[in-house]
């Protein structure tokens, strides 16, 4: 298995284990890149509000809605399920953060998998930000995030 | 912000709930003004040097990063020729900027929408319950020879 479901209170303890915020979307992590996602967004307060602050737009998201400041797709104008989780604003803070994804619209709830972690450095590496985008679209997470979900319905009773 | 958000963040301390708060009253009305800049042919720049902010603090507030105030606020409506109000949704005990421009409350609306798929979810799975009873039930079993 590729992925896992983000416990929130790896990123902070003071988030609530509260299952409310998991109706609206569900956040996973590439098992592989775990460790750099968690010290991305845990290297300071700051970064953590504004990782808050991204869960609250996709809490209260209206069907494909998209903040291309701080959530937007990441395509060429062909669908590649790729979106970026952008942390934009004082250089010294956000450090111009990326947090590539992969989202998948299932049964009308959003699943989203935080994938790579990328400082972007301004126009020059356009191409190897392509290169990233490509590499992240070709992951095969819907397969992970299916066997998830079958594995949490309750089995019926022969 | 809805009490179930406030709810998962409630360990942070006020100040920082208070900011994520504050964002959420901002972040749809942005989207409107947004929408309205469009309409109206006005970008970023031109809205910051017409009202007299730098253009790096409306790219923050656009980030998510700086709260305009209320004379911003008064700005964007006069350069944007639009009403601005601030509403007090009872129900949810929500204050909202709403402006005249849009004839439709998008929160009351959302809340609607809500409510209707959450009953559309419900109805789904008391039909899937039911389905899953009959299948179970002895008389739906076909009998031995």
């Amino acid at each position: 298995m590729l992925i896992e479901e983000v416990n929130y209170q790896e990123i902070s303890p003071k988030f609530n284990a509260s299952e409310v915020i998991k109706a609206k979307f569900l956040l996973y992590w590439d098992s592989r890149r775990k460790k750099e996602i968690l010290s991305a967004i845990r290297k300071n307060d700051q970064r953590v509000v504004h990782f808050i602050k991204i869960l609250l737009f996709l809490y209260e998201r209206k069907e494909n809605q998209y903040k291309k400041e701080m959530y937007r797709e990441e395509n060429d104008g062909a669908p590649n399920q790729v979106v970026a989780m952008k942390f934009l604003g004082n250089a010294a803070i956000f450090g111009n953060l990326r947090i590539y994804c992969q989202e998948h619209k299932i049964n009308g709830k959003y699943h989203i998998v935080m994938s790579r972690v990328h400082v972007k450095q301004g126009e020059k590496n356009q191409a190897q930000e392509r290169k990233i985008i490509g590499n992240i679209a070709k992951e095969k997470y819907i397969q992970d995030i299916l066997e998830i979900e079958l594995k949490k319905r309750p089995r019926r009773k022969i | 912000m809805k009490q179930e958000f406030r709810e998962f963040i409630s360990g942070f301390n006020d100040e920082i709930v208070d900011e994520v708060s504050a964002f959420g009253i901002q972040l749809q009305f942005l989207e409107d003004v947004k929408d309205r800049m469009r309409i109206i042919g006005i970008n970023q720049k031109e809205l910051s040097e017409k009202m007299a902010v730098h253009p790096s603090f409306l790219s923050n507030v656009f980030n998510g990063n700086k709260l305009l105030n209320l004379k911003h606020i008064a700005k964007i409506e006069r350069i944007l020729n639009i009403d601005i109000s601030l509403a007090l949704i009872s129900e949810s005990n929500i204050i909202m900027l709403s402006s005249s421009e849009v004839e439709y409350n998008p929160c009351a609306l959302e809340a609607g929408e809500t409510l209707k798929k959450q009953l559309k979810d419900e109805i789904t799975k008391l039909t899937e319950s039911i389905a899953d009873i009959k299948k179970d039930s002895p008389d739906s079993k076909p009998k031995a020879a």
